[in-house]
């Protein structure tokens, strides 16, 4: 072979190679395909939806990335929102990837067991189920609140098919509010109240801020007041220690207080100091108060409404809106009834009354476990739902709803799954226009009055049942970050436990973690306490969803009743169990975290104590990130800690770590408690240090300043020392201690933009850098800055009370860089010399 | 003068005879006492493979106490390291003539104490399997090591002070290593000739020997106070109340040589009765070591009386309350205890006869053993567990793997020093020999 022709096989035999490598054989597929037209890999993209994680329906923004979304932020168009999310409804998004999500129709086999059928065979089966001959039997429908066209098609569905459609089925249905107003103003409906009208608000066991109505309305509108708030309770909430004032009364008694404020049934100041345990200055004063105010506002709800003298505190706070005209708008929940219709229902299933039976996104079964006990009466039994609960598990036939962001098309739907309006449409329905509200004349006001006479409150231990601000009605157990994530007051995570005061723990020889037993509601518990300052003393309170299983007794109105007598409470002779809180002392002991009186002498020396370092200043060109949090605003409510635990990735580590003192949280809401018993409530993150202590200790240099003034954290460089840790002085780094796996499909809800971090690894806040990064990009695209509220942080984003400001504060602009000049403002341990970057604003009443 | 001719070979053939005496065939006692040690050594690997392969939650640790165990390990193992140096060099410098019957046994002590001390660092890693970037390499990122972080000055200092007392102790064993290699037969032999590396005892041998010997005893003085000084500063360089304190290094080197020593009298009553070494090693000798483990008690007595002083003096509202927590706190039993060994119990050395009485002496030992690991751990644990912020406070958890781990050093180091007093001789024969000719010559 010659040179020439030896070149000639090589290129030939090359050129075959290269063209045959050209196929491409491997169909690889990196991007979810979608019909959206505007998706684009690596640009996140907004779908607007509803929460459904209470009642009052927060308007939402999907946050899609590539097909999928990663995290729910309020939707700044939505009125009953404006941009702010609270806990439950940042936790919501894991619904739509939860493992145990229904995926296909089910049907009960002959054994027993839950079958997989195609949707074809379940409309058949339905259509057949619907179509027997049912003499002296009818179908029903019960279904949760729903609104507009879904309950349009309900409406549509139940007539064409003769079927009973039940009144909707909340736990919290607000009946006395209800009746009360139907009562007062002919609407039996609940108001959408306008604290921003009023000059004095008073109210009355409603938890405004933590589950009542709309409470991110409510937090958002008392951040932007200067209202004076006075707040009566039984026992201690969250919404109690935020009031300007708190005052404790006998749990039943405010039945009284509210008639001797409202000049009705005859009731005097002393009656009513009597009743309530409060001084009679103070109630003198009180209804001095409400006389001078212009526009008071008189709210009654939660606890309060909910006793034996509910309905009657009820229609009093409704007489002194009326008096006093407080705008009041109604919300679209007519159709809700009470528990009173669900024992109805009870005894009509009991009694073999109820041929098809179907049930949608609603469980009575755990409200009531006898309803459990004659379900099994309904001729057939269907349930719609995302996951199986109990009610669900005793049907025959449960059909999978798909999530509502399904809905839109914008995400792919997990599983076999449909909407409800899909599903009625198939069995005939059709949408149909929305109804106008039912208004009836008001009742007859006087006549209630007459014949009506508070009951006098006994004396005793009581127990105080209340609403969960992270689990509501118990509808968000099943989401467990909803248990990462620490109670407000008591900082207990994973549950069930009952708050008790100081003074009863030493009486009954308890501490965190000790057992009570008491009987409520044919049932017995032996529940772990915990054990709080300020809680009033003979009250034990327990949040409902921990009483599931028990069928509590019901007020004349229908709800379950929120205040039951104690005197049987025992201590039963069981070791006690490791409750998981993660507060390590509730007293700031003086050391002016929160400061007080005391320290605002050092505040105004500051100055004269210089911090003297080796190392020149840092010096910042464009930008140098901080934050500013006005603690007069915040609320404690624990919403920026579940947007940061969704937009971090950040990992549910369960009870036993918690126990262990491993929580994972880069921002946590700090209570604590002064002696004279009020509350501070203290966000804490990462504080961004200038002379930062983590920076120098670590021996690989994985922690260290960026150019923006973060104290960056590279996770592939950590080796896992805990110097920095161990170092910082707020404590608020995270190391992880072991592997984080998540259940499938969990794993696509984590956010593309933030690392996962392995075992060994430590983590921290960074101000959300990759919005940073995000908003600088775009900014150097348009060759320029980043301007003010541009880019803000995953906590200050999702603030009902919009406490957080976040931004550049070189920028003598920005909001962020006038609330670091106010006199109000502080920094946590800042006569360390660490120089943080966050800011904290005093309470007004403090300063 | 007249001087009457002195032959001291039946001496030295005697001194040679007893000490490799002790290099013989070991006896079921030794191969129980290194069975357990195994064992023990064995349980450690184990605890620590499984905290590698299920991560460091099983150490017990949580969020504000991110060292426990380890770290006290580490502090406890550098410290008795120190003694070693101590006796070997410092005495050598100041011709402390007791020295020569421990100083033998203390450099061993030493350099098997450094390694166990220095296998701490890696096992608290949360990802030992990168160990390495705590050195300073070359590399193509040019990423290098945080020169501000004390972590790396131990890196710097530990890795000094091994090599520097392993050079000194091998050092020190050359003339000896020669006479094994006369002395012993059989196939061990190969072992001392290549470890003797050509020791003929010519006089310019000799006179090299004592200049490097006296040179390095004068370059590992300053290691003495330096390591420990640098392992004090992880905790003085931190903002910590009850790490941050300027008493630290003295307060620390203080602590390592009390610990040193009690580990030497631990180590050395048992070995100089299953040897039968004993006219070597006299009461006389352990006076002596008793007078300084007084002396350094009372220095850390001292520092654990201003640590307290200096809080209260100085007003600061979290020094104050952390000291009374240390005090009062949930970790008082093990502070009190601590206090008890080091400070209360070393205190009866003033009486000269219990100072003489080695079982008294070898009991103390191990209460200053206790006294000084609970030391490391009070310091450490209570300072992190109470700091600043009330809400982050936190205890550490029971940990049967950390304690395992614990365990397994002791099980390390005293598997080390079995296999030398089998393998090198326990005393100088050289300096024994050397002392005799000092005395009979009067030269």
């Amino acid at each position: 072979m010659n040179r020439r022709d030896f070149f000639r096989i090589l290129g030939a035999s090359t050129g075959a190679a290269v063209a045959t490598a050209c196929d491409q054989k491997v169909a690889s597929k990196l991007v979810s395909q979608l019909t959206t037209p505007r998706l684009l890999p690596g640009e996140a993209e907004f779908v607007r939806s509803t929460c459904r994680e209470c009642s009052a329906g927060c308007g939402v923004l999907a946050k899609v990335r590539d097909g999928r979304p990663v995290k729910l932020e309020g939707d700044p168009d939505n009125p009953v929102n404006r941009g702010a999310l609270c806990m439950r409804g940042q936790a919501g998004l894991s619904r739509l990837y939860h493992p145990n999500r229904l995926r296909a129709p089910q049907l009960r086999g002959t054994t027993g067991e839950f079958q997989t059928i195609s949707w074809d065979e379940a409309f058949a089966i339905l259509n057949g189920a619907l179509g027997k001959n049912i003499t002296g039997r009818r179908h029903i429908f019960l279904s949760e609140r729903t609104t507009g066209s879904v309950s349009g098609f309900i409406e549509d569905f139940c007539q064409k098919r003769n079927i009973e459609r039940r009144p909707e089925l909340e736990l919290y249905s607000h009946a006395a509010l209800r009746q009360a107003n139907a009562l007062v103003f002919g609407r039996h409906a609940l108001p959408v109240y306008d604290v921003k009208q009023a000059d004095l608000l008073i109210t009355f066991g409603a938890d405004v801020i933590e589950t009542f109505l709309n409470p991110v309305q409510f937090a958002q509108d008392l951040a932007a007041t200067k209202l004076k708030w006075i707040h009566l309770e039984p026992h201690l909430s969250l919404t109690g220690v935020n009031a300007d004032e708190r005052l404790v009364v006998r749990a039943g008694s405010e039945a009284w207080l509210l008639a001797f404020l409202a000049g009705e049934l005859g009731v005097t100041a002393a009656q009513a100091a009597e009743q309530t345990g409060l001084k009679l200055s103070r109630i003198t004063e009180l209804a001095e108060r409400l006389k001078k105010a212009k526009n008071p506002l008189v709210i009654a709800g939660g606890v309060t409404t909910a006793t034996e003298n509910g309905l009657l505190a009820a229609v009093l706070s409704a007489v002194l809106q009326e008096k006093h005209h407080a705008p009041l708008t109604w919300a679209d929940d007519d159709r809700v009834g009470s528990l009173a219709d669900v024992v109805e229902l009870e005894q009509q299933l009991a009694d073999g009354k109820v041929s098809v039976a179907f049930f949608h996104n609603t469980d009575p079964v755990t409200y009531r476990p006898s309803f459990g006990a004659v379900l099994g009466k309904a001729s057939f039994r269907v349930g719609f739902g995302d996951m199986l609960n109990p009610t669900l598990a005793g049907c025959d036939l449960v059909l999978p709803l798909s999530h509502a962001l399904e809905e839109d098309g914008a995400v792919k739907p997990f599983g076999d799954t449909q909407s409800l309006a899909g599903i009625l449409q198939k069995l005939g329905a059709e949408a149909r226009p929305k109804q106008a509200p039912v208004i009836q004349p008001p009742g007859d006001v006087r006549k209630f009055l007459a014949n009506i006479k508070p009951t006098p409150v006994r004396a005793g231990r009581t127990l105080v049942i209340t609403p969960s601000i992270r689990t509501f009605d118990g509808r968000g157990e099943c989401l467990p970050l909803l248990s990462e994530i620490p109670d407000p007051l008591t900082t207990v995570t994973y549950g069930p436990w009952v708050t008790i005061s100081e003074q009863d723990a030493e009486t009954l020889s308890l501490k965190d973690g000790g057992i009570v037993g008491f009987a409520v509601g044919g049932r017995s518990f032996n529940l772990p306490v915990r054990v709080m300052p300020a809680q009033p003393v003979g009250v034990f309170t327990v949040q409902r969803p921990f009483l599931n299983g028990a069928s509590l007794p019901l007020t004349v109105t229908g709800e379950e009743i929120s205040v039951w007598p104690l005197d049987a409470i025992a201590v039963p002779a069981v070791p006690a169990v490791a409750l998981p809180f993660l507060s390590g002392g509730m007293h700031a002991e003086g050391r002016g975290i929160v400061p007080g009186l005391e320290h605002k002498h050092e505040h105004e020396h500051k100055a004269e104590h210089v911090n003297k370092t080796l190392y020149p200043p840092h010096e910042y060109k464009n930008y140098r990130w901080a934050m500013a949090i006005d603690l007069d605003r915040c609320t404690g409510c624990g919403a920026c800690v579940a947007a940061c635990y969704v937009e971090n990735n950040i990992p549910l580590v369960g009870r036993d770590e918690h126990v262990a003192g491993r929580e994972m949280s880069w921002l946590r809401i700090e209570p604590f408690v002064n002696d004279a018993g009020d509350f501070e409530m203290l966000p804490m993150m990462c504080q961004q240090c200038d002379n930062a202590p983590c920076e120098p200790v670590c021996p690989v240099n994985a922690t260290y300043h960026n150019p923006e003034g973060l104290n960056a954290q590279v996770y592939n460089r950590c080796v896992g020392t805990r110097y920095c840790s161990n170092n910082c002085p707020y404590k608020v780094r995270r190391f992880n201690w072991i592997d984080h796996p998540v259940a499938q499909p969990l794993d696509l809800m984590f956010n593309p933009d933030v690392s996962k971090r392995p075992k060994g690894v430590m983590e921290k806040c960074t101000f959300c850098v990759h919005r940073i990064v995000r908003a600088k990009d775009h900014a150097k695209d348009e060759k320029r800055l980043v301007h003010d509220g541009e880019v803000t942080t995953a906590c200050a984003q999702t603030c009902p009370a919009q406490a957080i400001v976040f931004g550049n504060i070189l920028d003598e602009q920005s909001h962020v860089h006038q609330q670091a000049k106010s006199d109000r403002t502080y920094r946590v341990l800042e006569e360390l010399g660490v120089e943080p970057a966050v800011y904290y604003l005093t309470s007004r009443s403090e300063s | 003068m007249k001087t009457e001719p002195v032959n001291n070979a039946a001496y030295y053939e005697q001194v040679e005879a007893d000490v490799f005496a002790a290099m013989q065939k070991p006896r079921a006692t030794y191969w129980l006492a290194l069975a357990i040690s195994l064992t023990c050594f064995g349980i450690g690997l184990a605890c620590w493979g499984w905290q590698i392969f299920s991560g460091m939650h099983v150490s017990g640790k949580n969020n504000p106490v991110g060292w426990y165990m380890y770290i006290t390990d580490f502090v406890f193992w550098v410290g008795i390291a120190h003694s070693g140096t101590l006796i070997s060099a410092v005495l050598f410098l100041f011709r402390a003539k007791f020295r020569k019957a421990f100083n033998r046994s203390a450099e061993a002590m030493t350099v098997i104490a450094v390694m166990t001390a220095g296998l701490f660092p890696l096992i608290h890693l949360g990802r030992v399997w990168f160990f390495y970037w705590l050195m300073p390499y070359p590399n193509q990122r040019l990423l290098w090591v945080n020169f501000r972080s004390p972590l790396v000055w131990d890196v710097f200092a530990v890795s000094t002070y091994f090599t520097v007392s392993a050079v000194f102790f091998y050092i020190g064993l050359l003339p000896d290593l020669a006479i094994a290699r006369r002395r012993i037969t059989g196939i061990r032999q190969w072992f001392y000739r290549i470890l003797s590396i050509g020791w003929r005892g010519t006089a310019k041998q000799w006179s090299h020997y004592e200049k490097l010997y006296g040179f390095l005893a004068a370059f590992a003085t300053p290691l003495v106070i330096s390591v420990h000084s640098v392992v004090s500063w992880d905790f003085a360089m931190s903002v910590i109340p009850g790490w941050h304190t300027t008493i630290f290094a003295p307060y620390f080197v203080a602590g390592a040589i009390f610990s040193g020593c009690a580990m030497v009298i631990t180590l050395v009553v048992p070995m100089r009765k299953i040897l039968g070494i004993e006219q070597y090693i006299t009461v006389d000798h352990f006076e002596s070591i008793a007078k300084l483990l007084l002396f350094t008690s009372m220095i850390v007595g001292y520092a654990y009386i201003l640590e307290y002083a200096m809080a209260f003096y100085g007003g600061n509202v979290f020094e104050t309350a952390h000291f009374m927590f240390r005090m009062l706190g949930d970790f008082r039993k093990p502070y009190w205890l601590m206090c008890f060994c080091n400070v209360l119990l070393p205190l009866t050395l003033f009486i000269r006869k219990l100072r003489r009485n080695l079982v008294y002496l070898f009991v103390l030992s191990l209460f200053v053993n206790v006294g000084m690991w609970l030391e490391r751990f009070v310091i450490i644990v209570t300072s992190l567990a109470h700091d600043f912020d009330p809400y982050a406070w936190g205890n550490p958890n029971w940990s049967w793997v950390a304690i395992g781990i614990t365990v397994g050093s002791f099980g390390m180091f005293f598997t080390f020093f079995l296999i030398f007093v089998k393998v090198l001789p326990v005393l100088s024969v050289t300096e024994l020999k050397e002392e005799r000719a000092h005395e009979t010559l009067h030269i």
